[in-house]
């Protein structure tokens, strides 16, 4: 079953401001953990007819995953659960393991699951919001909201009593303001957001075919070399394909090689400071770098029309050397139909150096599942949580190659393959949890939902410079970075007017260590 | 000429009849079966067309974040931030660039179509007529799939060009800002060519064969029948064709949104799309935003309809006194 079309999208948000949104926000949403990954999932299961279902033999590590004892545990339960998620990466775990499983364990419980593209999920959630029908159990995403936006405005009930969390991996993982309000748990992570998305997946037997010798941290300029011998030696095929459809994928492409280029904070953000600084030297310099790619003709000239998991898929049909993404890659390859014979590789960013002179920060891992405000089945769906806070699940997770479980030590005791272990073993090296401003002040959120877009956004200067429609990026980034200061002090002001207690300092985190992650207690500190 | 002339007694004759009409609620009691059939179509159109177009006016003046169960009202707000929003008046110019290359290509190629499917030389009529008509009846967003695939730089049409050494690199007409939208445009007006032929083909109906017949007994040559009989046969057609048309061309959005979804960098943006973005995939989706921008283009669209709507009753009187 890893065939699975629905499989083949990896797990990114959908927009580059989404992204933003996101990890300004602290890492919202990104249901990405799971989210995304894009395809449908749907499965109707009851004690009935899927009590005896057997594992497939995807899921074949994960048949040891089984119904376990929460606060609800009782077999006597009974009702019918409706649950819409974005976490199609796991189709296969979740319909044909945990939730057979589930209901083997509660035969009278019948549960009805879609997983959804995101913003299907998005809209199907404002509407079923507005009349009533919301599923007891949802997934969110970043254009539905902020989590503290979504709390305050009666879309989600606390899980505490429902779901026992004490003694879980995720107990260390819970952030107020993200998963925490008032001090009541609504939801916790259960995929593991820690990864950047400039891992170089490399397809060796191009490099081969070029007598390329393969380097496991390249600098800036042995990037380029390699690149323009792979693809001198394979006639019709290119060095790198860069998706830009979507500019978040841009926008994460600068981000992320620019902390590998000396950049410390989030999204432009210098914790240290506060202030935007998308027109410091790392990123100058990664942009410079992006052009020279450009200038050597090593780019796949449809890059441009391409989403991601659409370049993806070129590169694993072998029309392209090399692919930036994340770990999850290896997973969602194995669902592409001609996919390349090729063994493939895995190197850490290329940098300037060939030495990372930084780390990449993200938000703190959102939560993924969240129970529906005033739902009345409370009981059955913490039952149902419960399941994704067991080392038994996050070890049929880790099998699945795709984005990690939360407990990602999880991988490294799994039975997948050794390239991926080292990629989720490099990512947590190169990147760490960084400071989430609304997990230090609730009113954080209000400001995050008065906040406009500003345009073109980094993601789109990259865009811009790499299709040629402009040249100078300097100017560009100089200008987005004054306006994107101006519209966040013109949002101070707004919903301070309104009574919210937010200002510039709620960007400043004097006690951040780049090279460490922001723990819950250091923003009590 | 006929129908006007035995059209204006009659008229003339009811006008006696009009005055002693009984009244609307008398009428609608007598004749309470015509309104029971029209009940379905007014009712849907109501919660349908109706509805949402009021709705769409009231939300326009709200504040009103996707996720929240309702706006609040911030009266004009939406509407002045549109006027300084440059990425609207850039999507508001690719709609009416749009229409103003579209529209007279597609208006233009389906009249030299539908010239050469009506003669009597053109052999396999039919067959040529039901492909070009094919498109036609295709999903807009499955033929915008398709057609990323075709343009791709190492797609068919690529491949191709390049073999034949009429380009040296892959042309990658989508993701180029300096393509995209044109590359939109045509691809739009392959899709609608086949409904435009069928205009111009029944418009070409009415003129008379015996004109033509005329004309070659007096030696007339094919431009001069084209020039002299067609074109002024098809004048008034022209007109309504053309505004047929430009209404068209403001409902492109599942074509472009599967083509180029905008991109790249809002090169390709039209406002539905810009409405589509502002509503469902902005950081902070906008419902009192989008639904303002779509009022904008919505009074454009009713200003085109209007001008249609004149186009045709001068078109109706042009062909009546012809």
């Amino acid at each position: 079953m890893k065939h699975d079309d629905s499989r083949i999208y990896p797990p990114t948000p959908e927009s580059l401001t989404r992204r933003r949104f996101l990890q300004l926000g602290g890492g919202t949403a990104l249901a990405a953990a799971l989210a995304a990954c894009t395809g449908t999932g749907t499965s109707t299961s009851s004690g009935g007819s899927s009590a005896g279902a057997a594992p497939t033999s995807a899921a074949g590590s994960s048949a040891a995953v089984s119904a376990s004892a929460g606060p609800a545990s009782a077999a006597n339960l009974t009702g019918s659960i409706q649950w819409w998620d974005t976490m199609t990466g796991y189709n296969d775990l979740i319909d044909k393991t945990l939730i057979p499983n589930f209901i083997k364990a509660h035969p009278g419980v019948k549960i009805k699951r879609q997983g959804m593209k995101a913003p299907n999920l998005v809209q199907a959630l404002e509407l079923a919001k507005r009349n009533n029908q919301l599923p007891d159990i949802t997934g969110i995403h970043t254009t539905l909201g902020v989590p503290a936006a979504l709390v305050a405005d009666n879309w989600f009930s606390p899980i505490d009593d429902f779901v026992d969390l004490k003694g879980t991996f995720v107990s260390d993982y819970l952030y107020e303001g993200i998963h925490v309000f008032d001090g009541k748990v609504y939801s916790f992570p259960i995929v593991d957001r820690i990864w950047h998305q400039v891992t170089p997946w490399v397809n060796t037997a191009m490099l081969d075919q070029a007598g390329v010798t393969a380097t496991q941290n390249p600098t800036w300029d042995g990037f380029r070399s390699l690149l323009r011998t792979t693809q001198a030696k394979n006639s019709g095929k290119y060095g790198l394909v860069v998706p830009l459809k979507q500019p978040f994928y841009a926008n994460e492409l600068l981000d992320n090689l620019a902390s590998f280029a000396g950049f410390q904070g989030t999204e432009g953000v210098d914790w240290k400071t506060g202030e935007y600084v998308w027109d410091s030297q790392p990123f100058l310099d990664t942009m410079e770098f992006l052009v020279s790619l450009k200038k050597d003709g090593v780019l796949d000239p449809a890059g441009p029309s391409m989403a991601p998991p659409d370049a993806m898929q070129r590169w694993a049909s072998g029309e392209t050397a090399i692919y930036l993404y994340g770990p999850w890659i290896l997973g969602t390859r194995q669902g592409v139909k001609g996919a390349s014979s090729s063994p493939v590789a895995a190197w850490r960013p290329p940098s300037p150096d060939g030495k990372l002179n930084g780390k990449v920060h993200v938000g703190p891992s959102n939560g993924d599942l969240w129970l529906t405000y005033g739902d009345k089945q409370g009981e059955i769906v913490g039952a149902i949580l419960q399941q994704f806070t067991t080392q038994a699940t996050y070890a049929a997770m880790a099998t699945e190659e795709n984005q990690a479980p939360i407990d990602y030590n999880a991988v490294a005791a799994s039975s997948a393959p050794q390239a991926y272990k080292q990629v989720i073993a490099w990512e947590h090296e190169d990147t760490k949890i960084g400071p989430a401003p609304e997990a230090r002040n609730a009113d954080y959120a209000k400001l995050l939902v008065e906040i406009r877009d500003v345009h073109p956004d980094p993601g789109e200067i990259v865009t811009s410079i790499l299709t040629g429609a402009s040249t100078d990026y300097k100017s560009a980034l100089t200008k987005y970075n004054s306006a994107a200061n101006a519209e966040r002090d013109r949002a101070i002001k707004a919903v301070q007017a309104k009574g919210a207690k937010v200002s510039h300092d709620d960007w400043v985190f004097s006690n951040w260590n780049p090279d460490q992650d922001y723990t819950p207690k250091q923003y009590n500190a | 000429m006929l129908n006007a002339v035995q059209e204006r007694p009659a008229r003339a004759a009811a006008r006696p009849q009009a005055r002693r009409r009984p009244g609307l609620l008398t009428r609608m009691r007598r004749s309470w079966w015509i309104y029971l059939f029209l009940l379905p179509t007014i009712v849907g159109y109501g919660l349908y067309t109706v509805y949402p177009l009021i709705a769409s006016w009231w939300y326009a003046f709200l504040d009103w974040p996707s996720f929240a169960d309702r706006g609040t009202f911030i009266g004009f707000d939406n509407f002045r931030r549109l006027v300084h929003d440059p990425l609207f008046w850039n999507a508001f110019k690719h709609s009416l660039l749009f229409i103003a290359i579209g529209v007279p290509l597609r208006v233009g190629l389906g009249l030299l179509v539908a010239i050469v499917l009506n003669q009597k030389a053109t052999k396999l009529k039919g067959l040529f007529r039901t492909l070009i008509f094919l498109p036609v009846v295709t999903t807009g967003a499955i033929l915008g799939v398709v057609f990323t695939l075709i343009l791709d730089a190492n797609g068919p049409i690529n491949r191709t060009l390049v073999d034949l050494h009429l380009i040296s690199h892959p042309i990658a007409f989508l993701a180029n800002v300096h393509t995209s939208l044109y590359t939109g445009i045509g691809v739009w007006v392959w899709k609608w060519l086949g409904i435009t032929m069928v205009y111009w083909l029944a418009a070409l109906q009415t003129i008379p064969r015996s004109l033509y017949e005329s004309a070659q007994l007096d030696g007339a040559s094919a431009w001069q029948e084209f020039r002299y009989i067609t074109l002024p046969g098809l004048k008034f057609f022209l007109i309504i064709i053309t505004l047929i048309d430009t209404v068209a061309a403001f409902n492109v959005f599942d074509l472009l949104q599967t083509l180029t979804a905008g991109g790249p960098v809002y090169s390709s943006e039209v406002i539905e799309i810009f409405v589509y973005r502002t509503a469902f995939h902005a950081t902070v989706p906008e419902l009192g935003y989008a639904s303002a921008a779509a009022v904008i283009f919505g009074l454009t669209t009713l200003a085109f309809a209007a001008v249609q709507a004149i186009g045709i009753r001068a078109a109706r009187k042009g062909m009546a006194t012809a």
